[in-house]
Order: C-alpha cells, then structure tokens, then sequence
C-alpha cells in the first residue's frame, strides 16, 4: 500500500524509512529477582501521543521512569532522538515528566514551580518571566500564579505540574498516569485538552495510564503490557478490532471468548466447533491449519438478535437472559448460553428500557456475522 | 423525624466542650503555672535562716495593714555581678555550639534512616533509641571512664601510636561538648526523622527531572522542607543543653561555667533559695526568646512567606 505524504505524517510508524524518536532496544529492568520490564522494545516516533497500558505492576511506569532517566535499565539501551541517553542522568536528559501525585514542590507558589526548571538552565530573568508567563496562560492559570499547591483544587494542580514540564520545552514529555487523580468528570474534559495541547505544541508525549478508555481517546498508538513485557503496539482502533492475544482482547473492553478447534477452512475463512455445541465461522488474518486450538473473540455490540434462529446455524446461539446493565445509552445483557459460559451482548437502546421485551429469564437467540471478530491461538 | 440523632441538651455538651478544653489548662496551670508563681515568689523574698530558707512577701502590721516587701536585690546581683552574667553567656555559647554540632551529625544520620530499607529503619531507630534504656547519670559517669587519663580513649589512642602522652580530656571545655552531644543528638534525630520520613521523595525525582543535580535538589527542596524538623530538633537540644547541670558537673572543669551548675551551687551549696529562684526566672525569660522565634517561624511556614 502505497503510502500518501498525510498518511506517512499522521502514522509514521507505517513509513519503514521513518527514523524513531524514542527507541527503547531490548530493554530489562530487574528489581532484585524480579523482572519489571523483560526484554522490551519499542520505538516511539515524533509528534506521537503514545500510550503504555497496562494493569498496576505490568511495568509500564518502570519503563516509563527508565526514559526519564530516573532508573536505569539492567540490561538493553535507550535513544533519544538518535542519541543513547542511557547512562545520562535524569538531570541532563532532554526529557521531562509529570508524576502521577504531580510531585509539585509544596514550598513554592506555582510560579516557582514553573520556574524552577528554567532556573536549572541558568535562563536569564526576562527571558524566564516571559516563558512563565507563556506557560501559566497556555494552561489557563494566570490568576493561580502566587498561590501555592495545597490552596489548588486537583484539576488547577495537574494545570501547575503540566506547566511545569512543559516550561522547558522538552523534546518529549512523559506523563506518569496524568488524569489518575481527576475525578471522572473532569477527566474527560481533561483528555481532549491534553490532545489538543499536544498537537498544538507538537511534542512527542508517552503517557502511563490504567485507564483503557483514556488511552484510546488520547493515542495516537497503545502499546499493551502485561508481566514486564509488551504483548501488542497499534492504533487505538486496531488495539480493539484486532487484538493478536487473548489478554490484550480481553483487557480492552468486553469481550465473548468462545474456545474450539479449527474444523474447515474457507478461503480467509475458518470454522470453528465449540464444545458449547455451536459452529463459528470468522474471518482470519493468520492461517490456522485444520485442528488448531483456538480462540474466537467477538465483541458484546458486534453480537446482535437473531429472527431465524436454527438448530444446525453457523454464528447463532441461544441462552437465557441472567443479568441486564443498563447503562443509558445502551444496555448488556449478560445470556447464559451453558453452564460455563455467558455471552455479553450490547443494544441500542433505541426505545426507553421499560418499552423494551427483552427481559430477565427470557431465552434469546443471537448471531453474528463471520467478519465481527478475531481468531487467536493464545 | 426520629432518624435524626437526637441531640443532647445543650448545657450538658457545653460541660462536655469545658472538661474537653479545661484539662490541658488545668495541667499546665497546676505543674506549670503554679510552680512558677511559687518560683517567682521565691525570688522576690529574702534568705532566713528558717525552714524553708526565706522570708514571706506580706506580714500583718496591725491596724488592718498587710505590707508587701519586694526583694529585687537578687535580680540585681544578677545583673551586676559579672560572675552570673558570664555563666548565663557561656551556657547559650555551649548550648549553641553545641545544637550546631548535633545538626550536623544528626541531620545525615536521620537522613540515612529515613531513606533506609522500610525493614532496617527499624533497626536504626531501636539503636538510637536504645541508650535511654539506661539512667543518662550512668551514661555520662561511663564517659569518665573512656576520656580520663589512663581511660579508654587515650589507652586506645597510645596503642594505635597515634599520641605518647595521654591528652587531658575529661573537665575541659571537650569533654563538656562530648557529653552534651552524646546525650542529646536523639532528641535531634528524631524530630529530624519524623519529618524526612514524611518528604515525598519523588520531589527530589521532579527537581532532578527539571535539570536540579542532586546537591542543589538537597538545597533547594529537601532542606526548605525539613526546616520544621530542623527547628524543632534544635529547640530540643538548645533549650535543655542551656539549663544543663549534670554534665558540666560530672565532665567539665572547675572552670566550665554554666547556669544550671550556678543554680545547684545556690539552691543546695549556699542555701540561697531566693538567689537561685532569681537566677531561675531569668532563664526562663532567656529561653522564652527562642520558643517566641520559633512560633514566629512555623507561622510563617503556614502563611505565604517563605
């Protein structure tokens, strides 16, 4: 696929000529016996509002302080825009980061929060009041300027520490969970501002985050981690339409898991017996020969009510409703299709819940189409 | 609206909020304020020869008259005789130098704990802990055995070969500042360490981030913000070290003048109770000065200074 002068902008990572910002190359930190970060590489590229998901402990903020400098890899080497930083202290690295508690010195008001970073760099006077002042507007906290940060609410405190980072315009900013501390509210208004800012200044940014819908309404990218190591990196969309493993499908919203055997193959096409007693059938990226474990995914609103419900049909099943949440927009209904396993399925909606006939203890047929899901081996 | 919980009348919680706020006055003012009002009592009175050594402020002089007699010859003597005002000058310079000097062996040594292993902090701080297990008499008698002549320490010293002749040590001006720092750098420790143990050290990780080497990051965020623990340290050591009796006795010389020792001389030696009870107020009001300075400075900590 030839690739346009957009394209290669927007996604850099699909241009094989592209030369990586931030390479991480084979990289392991060990904490006494245990491995925080196993053998990951990666490579970041300019411009890019990069995610590292994962549960707490995966890593992911050890390799995110491992490019801050703050700790240093046991083993692998770390570039920055083409130079090794990894045995460049915290201090002099090119580089700067939001803590997660924003770790804003409480001694000082936000202004010399601001400036303290300017300071290290001997920047003369003028010049520093001038950027302070720059920094405090671009986050909209002007007026918070002689305040300190214990009379700051959480929202005006990530302001501080982002200006703060920002300040001496690093070539990349790293964040460390940054919207961890906002409540729920405050953090989606939080998440377009921090995009927004992002493509306004054009700094490459990594973030840390827990939070799966923070990290696909941000990215750009999303690597996945989980025990050390990095189990997929891909756009947001791909992260959720095509997870390649099981945890990654599974960790990134809802979804059904049907386990079976491979019995046919149909040109991209597999079929696939259940022991639940159901045929699949689902497109694949990767060949799987005939008799191959695997695992179909399908997510909850890919599955859908099915009229022509038939014993011996492909990408059908029937159960009994066991559980309904009802989310507002739309409501999951959790179908109990063995005794094993439960299928989740999303609807619209589309006429208000009390209107609605599908209700607790009724049995319900459901399908979907070959091409809703994913098949994976592990 | 019986799930509302039902309030008491309001004169019994006003008694409630009196006993809650009475006791702490009640204390002080029964061990603290009445002890000093008997002090300075004391002071302003005459030394007889009677059971207890002075005269009573207020006699009946018939007629319906009580007549009050205020002594002030003894703060006088205070001030006018050199001797006082050379002990009460040598004992804040000891005092100083002496809170100076556990700052600076303590603050590392607090600082090593606080960033110690979660498991061996413990260790650490049994370990300063431990020497108040035993009477600090017996503490500062053991010095005598190390820092005299043929002691410890200067038998120690001639067998390394680093001295012939052993240095006289014990009663000089040293053995007083050995003692006193040995005894006291705890009560700078633990202040010391209750603060820095409380220090988000992903500061020190933010200033570093922002190009700060780790010296100027010691400057610039973690002194400033231990600067309660300083404060308080140093009051625990300078306030008590100026009134300090046993260790200038024990390890100093005769010619180690020191307030407290002043104090012991009059109140037991020459059975000059209202001398002493002088001398006893003045130090209070010498001291009065530094507690004054330190409010003064946790105020402005709290406010927007600093």
């Amino acid at each position: 696929m030839a690739l346009t002068a957009e394209r290669r902008k927007l996604e850099p990572w699909q241009d094989p000529k592209a030369a990586p910002y931030v390479r991480i190359d084979h990289v392991t930190k060990k904490f006494d016996d245990v491995y925080a970060v196993d053998d990951v590489s990666l490579d970041i590229y300019q411009g890019e509002f990069f995610s590292l998901l994962g549960s707490s402990g995966c890593g992911k903020s050890t390799l995110l302080r491992m490019m801050a400098g703050l700790e240093r890899p046991t083993t692998g080497r770390i570039y920055i825009d083409g130079a090794d930083v990894t045995d460049i202290p915290a201090y002099s690295r090119p580089v700067n980061m939001m803590f997660q508690s924003y770790a804003l010195f409480p001694h000082m008001t936000v202004e010399q929060n601001v400036e303290f970073g300017l300071k290290q760099d001997r920047m003369p006077r003028k010049e520093r009041a001038e950027r302070v002042g720059e920094m405090l507007a671009l986050l909209q906290i002007s007026g918070l300027r002689k305040r300190k940060p214990d009379q700051l609410s959480g929202g005006q405190r990530q302001r501080a520490a982002l200006a703060r980072t920002l300040a001496k315009q690093p070539k990349l900013l790293l964040l460390d969970e940054p919207l961890g501390a906002l409540d729920k509210r405050l953090r989606e208004s939080a998440q377009f501002e921090l995009v927004n800012l992002q493509e306004r200044i054009g700094i490459t940014f990594v973030t840390v985050t827990h939070d799966q819908e923070e990290a696909m309404t941000m990215s750009t990218r999303i690597a996945v981690m989980n025990a050390g190591q990095i189990l997929q990196v891909d756009t947001p969309t791909a992260i959720y339409e095509y997870p390649e493993y099981r945890f990654v499908a599974d960790f990134i919203g809802l979804v059904n898991l049907f386990e079976g055997k491979v019995v046919e193959v149909l040109g991209d096409q597999l079929q696939v017996e259940s022991p639940i007693g159901r045929t699949i059938r689902m497109r694949t990226l990767h060949p799987h020969p005939i008799g191959t474990p695997v695992i179909v995914a399908i997510r909850p609103e890919k599955v859908r009510l099915c009229t022509d419900y038939r014993e011996d049909g492909v990408n059908q099943i029937k159960g009994v409703v066991e559980d309904i949440a009802y989310l507002g927009d739309v409501s999951i209904y959790r179908v109990r299709v063995s005794p094993e396993m439960l299928v989740e399925m999303t609807l619209t909606n589309v006429l208000p819940r009390m209107e609605q006939d599908l209700t607790w203890g009724q049995e319900v047929a459901m399908e979907w189409s070959p091409n809703s899901g994913v098949v994976l081996t592990e | 609206m019986s799930w509302l919980p039902e309030l008491k009348p309001l004169s019994e919680r006003r008694l409630g909020r009196w006993l809650n706020i009475g006791t702490p006055y009640f204390w002080l003012g029964l061990f603290f304020l009445l002890p000093f009002a008997i002090v300075l009592h004391i002071s302003l009175a005459e030394t007889a020869l009677a059971q207890p050594p002075y005269t009573s402020l207020w006699e009946w002089v018939g007629d319906g008259m009580l007549q009050i007699r205020l002594n002030l010859a003894n703060y006088l003597l205070v001030f006018e005789d050199e001797l006082y005002l050379a002990a009460f000058l040598n004992s804040l310079l000891v005092a100083l130098i002496c809170t100076v000097l556990c700052l600076l062996i303590g603050y590392p040594m607090a600082y090593a704990i606080a960033t110690a292993p979660e498991r061996r902090r413990v260790l650490l701080l049994m370990l300063i802990i431990l020497p108040f297990w035993t009477s600090f008499l017996i503490r500062v008698y053991a010095w005598i055995g190390i820092l005299k002549p043929n002691g410890l320490l200067n038998n120690f010293l001639i067998w390394l070969g680093a001295i012939d002749e052993p240095l006289t040590i014990l009663h000089t001006q040293a053995a007083v500042y050995i003692g006193v720092v040995y005894s006291y750098l705890p009560f700078m420790i633990l202040p010391l360490y209750a603060n820095l143990t409380r220090l988000d050290f992903s500061l020190l990780e933010a200033a570093a981030d922002l190009g700060c080497r780790p010296f100027k990051a010691f400057r610039k965020v973690t002194l400033p913000l231990s600067l309660p623990g300083i404060v308080a340290g140093c009051m625990l050591v300078f306030i008590p070290v100026v009134g300090e009796f046993v260790i200038p006795d024990l390890l100093g010389g005769p010619s180690s003048l020191m307030v407290g020792k002043m104090l012991w001389t009059e109140f037991f030696g020459n059975k000059d109770w209202p001398l002493a009870s002088a001398l006893a107020i003045c130090l209070l009001a010498l001291l009065v000065v530094p507690f004054v300075m330190m409010q003064r400075l946790e105020q402005r900590m709290g406010g927007d200074e600093l």
